[in-house]
């Protein structure tokens, strides 16, 4: 497991275009449930017709 | 009136003095500056201050207001900006050892818009690197120390804000906030801070962390002195797509009404309450027990996809923070602090369907909560942090994150909050009660900060430097 984390992280920083030496690829692949975490989290969640572009709400016409 | 007194002044009472020509722009500039010089080895809330560029200002200040020609209330007032401010001609650093010898040609849009207001700029603000931190620890210009306890953190990552208000060194202060940036060291370091509704002020020349989250705003003594700057820098500009058309309002002329009858404030039943310092919930809880005997309605509301919302907010900032800062991260990582290096080297993991997901769950939360909250509500009330100011040498990721737990939900939305001091630890220091409003309505929030600022007095006291 702690290997396929390590060559995650590796593959991951590579395809950025970011080269680390393997104590910092150690540290990412040590943050990688963390990350899973947050993955699942927003996964899991019924978006509806929800648009990512979305301005927020205008100014309510009746204020107190 | 001597020098020391003018520097603890607000804008307000200052602002009154000089339109009425007791009080020159130059002797209140001159006392800043000297309130700098005899204090800021020791806060660090400075990384670069404009002496000979703020004592011109205050000149030609003076013989404008001395001549008739008094613009306003920011007209010869001392403010100062952090560092992530674009200033023509004076360096901008963000914070970083990589930006160091950076000088703008033009100034960001809020700086040219204080200084069209005639506000006198006092220099150039610390702040953790690249707004990327909440403590305000920095390695390459010594972090802020908390002016109420020198071993203690500001926060961040307007930590040079935050304590230059604090300790007398400026009127007033400009701040961003991207996960609480402006909230959490007004909290920590007992000022008034305000992130306002996201587009109301425009962010051109100011250095991003996070596009979809930054915001600018002010930090100041009173809520009142921060609806004065906000007058000043909020509303359209035409080279910030995001900046909005909304009318901006005379936000000090909607302070008279300090009434709360009729107002409905709501207290999240859950994750705002939960482990946060006893001493901090008492202070909390008084201060709603205070707004209640206003006559404001307060009741519980609960608040949909809270779950969530921490995770969204992280998902959206380090991608858009990593794709800024790649090609340096790439070339340039030992120049990094290593808090900030880690969080970028972070982002790398975050596929690209969740920052996407992460923006669908702002745009739901935003229409849940006008909906079924906003309905009700005028205001949510809630800690700004669950704890006072840490101290220097704790762990800065746990401060980190132990701080923006209470502040990110309201970047994730853009709605307006201000942080504003309702109590004092046993230890002395600064507790903040964050007050949230609907889009756009910063006028409720300053009037309600401003009116428990009329019954209170926890934002007069300045700290024993």
């Amino acid at each position: 497991m702690q290997d396929d984390r390590l060559d995650t992280a590796r593959r991951i920083a590579a395809l950025a275009g970011v080269q680390l030496a393997e104590e910092r690829i150690a540290a990412l692949a040590l943050a990688l449930p963390f990350v899973q975490a947050g993955v699942a989290a927003l996964a899991a969640v019924d978006y509806r017709d929800a648009d990512p572009a979305a301005p927020f709400p205008p100014r309510a016409k009746a204020t107190p | 009136m001597t020098t020391t007194d003018t520097a603890d002044l607000s804008i307000s009472e200052a602002a009154d003095l000089v339109r009425k020509r007791k009080l020159s722009p130059i002797e209140l500039t001159e006392a800043c500056l000297e309130r700098i010089a005899a204090l800021d080895a020791r806060v660090r809330a400075f990384i670069t201050v404009t002496r000979e560029d703020a004592m011109a200002g205050a000149q030609q200040a003076a013989a404008a207001i001395a001549g008739g020609n008094y613009k306003g209330p920011l007209h010869g007032i001392p403010i100062a900006l952090k560092d992530l401010f674009d200033t023509a001609g004076v360096r901008t650093t963000a914070g970083s050892k990589i930006l160091r010898e950076r000088v703008p040609t033009e100034d960001a849009e809020a700086t040219a818009r204080l200084k069209a207001a005639g506000a006198i700029i006092l220099g150039k603000l610390n702040m953790h690197e690249f707004a990327f931190g909440a403590t305000g620890l920095n390695r390459h210009y010594d972090g802020t120390h908390n002016p109420w306890g020198l071993d203690r953190m500001s926060g961040g990552s307007s930590s040079g804000s935050g304590a230059a208000v604090a300790a007398g060194m400026a009127l007033g202060a400009l701040g961003t906030d991207t996960g609480g940036s402006i909230r959490i060291p007004s909290s920590l370091c007992g000022v008034t801070g305000l992130k306002p509704t996201y587009g109301r002020v425009s962010r051109r020349g100011v250095v991003p962390l996070s596009w979809s989250l930054d915001h600018v705003g002010p930090i100041a003594r009173t809520a009142a002195d921060a609806a004065l700057i906000l007058k000043a820098i909020a509303g359209r500009d035409a080279g910030d797509e995001t900046s909005s058309e909304e009318p901006v309002p005379d936000y000090a002329k909607t302070l008279a009404d300090t009434r709360l009858k009729r107002l409905r404030i709501g207290v999240p039943d859950s994750f705002f309450f939960d482990n946060v310092d006893a001493e901090c919930l008492e202070a909390i809880r008084a201060a709603l027990f205070l707004l209640r005997d206003m006559k404001a309605q307060v009741d519980e509301v609960s608040l949909p996809h809270l779950a969530e919302v921490s995770a969204a907010v992280t998902a959206i900032m380090l991608p858009e923070a990593l794709a800024y800062h790649r090609r340096w991260l790439a070339e340039r990582p030992d120049d990094y602090g290593e808090d900030v290096r880690g969080r970028l080297e972070l982002a790398l993991l975050y596929p690209a369907v969740t920052y996407v997901e992460a923006k669908r769950l702002r745009t739901l939360v935003s229409e849940e909560w006008r909906a079924s909250v906003f309905d009700r509500f005028d205001l949510l009330a809630v800690p700004t942090t669950p704890v006072a100011a840490p101290p220097l040498d704790d762990d800065g990721l746990q401060a980190t994150l132990t701080l923006t737990r209470f502040t990110g939900a309201f970047n994730l939305t853009g709605l307006p909050a201000i942080s504003i001091p309702c109590g004092f630890t046993s230890a002395g220091l600064p507790i903040g009660l964050q007050l949230v409003g609907r889009w756009w309505e910063e006028a409720t929030v300053l009037r309600v900060a401003h009116a428990y600022q009329q019954a209170t007095d926890w934002h007069k006291r300045t700290p024993a430097l």
